[in-house]
């Protein structure tokens, strides 16, 4: 009985690990993001030297931009940004802050930085 | 809102990362255990679901929370694959049209 019950068990056991034996390689973090729409209207640009540029080009021809600095969070696979400024077309929407980005990998190598899980909203690798 | 599942997930990073700078729209993880869980125990939280929230240390004291969220179709239905969201349009009558929701608030 107890080995039948370890047979039930095991599948459960193997398909938890495989979910937690998927890394994220920091490197592959690094390039140019666009938001969503790829429209280039809101930039994030995340270097090697583990620092960051976020640019917002507004509808009125205005430019806004932040930079600060990044690191990897292996254990929760996410991606902390230092200073952190979220823009609209008014300018900035928030004081600099700490934003907490989960990492998602989809198919063919398609990198993206989570926004918004519920609204599916990310920053989306493209270079 | 103030004691619901998403404001304490963004409180403990909030305060993981030392409770000094702010935390910048922190999306809060709902899943349907969540949803389960808060059933009659947290009707508001339970409509609310997912959000993002912000906790802004405010000079002089206090710390300002603000939690957004979107509620639309894709929401209502749990977040099935097929499901189309409607927008609101001004002078039309839309049932379960999206709708944006700012919650606001301040702790001492």
């Amino acid at each position: 009985m107890k080995i039948r019950g370890l047979f039930y068990f095991l599948p459960i056991i193997f398909i938890l690990a495989l979910g937690c034996t998927s890394n994220v390689d920091p490197k592959i973090l690094i390039g140019n993001y666009c938001f969503n729409d790829g429209l280039a209207n809101d930039s994030l640009f995340v270097f090697a030297d583990n620092t960051y540029k976020h640019k917002f080009n507004a509808n009125n021809g205005k430019s806004y931009d932040a930079t600060g600095k990044w690191k990897y969070d292996s254990g929760g696979k996410e991606v902390v940004f230092e200073r952190f400024v979220f823009f609209n077309n008014e300018g900035p929407h928030n004081p600099p802050g700490y934003w907490v980005s989960k990492v998602r990998l989809e198919k063919d190598s398609i990198v993206r930085l989570m926004y918004s899980s519920e609204n599916i909203l990310f920053f989306q690798k493209i270079k | 809102m103030k004691h619901s599942l998403v404001v304490a997930q963004a409180r403990h990073e909030f305060k993981k990362r030392g409770a000094s700078e702010p935390l910048i729209q922190y999306n809060s993880s709902f899943s349907l255990f969540h949803a389960y869980a808060t059933s009659y125990v947290n009707m508001t939280a339970q409509f609310v679901g997912g959000a993002r929230v912000s906790i802004i240390p405010m000079q002089g004291g206090g710390t300002k929370y603000i939690v957004d969220n979107t509620t639309d179709r894709y929401s209502y239905y749990a977040h099935l694959p097929f499901i189309q969201n409607y927008p609101r349009t001004e002078g039309v009558i839309t049932p379960k049209s999206t709708i944006y929701q700012r919650f606001i608030w301040i702790e001492k």
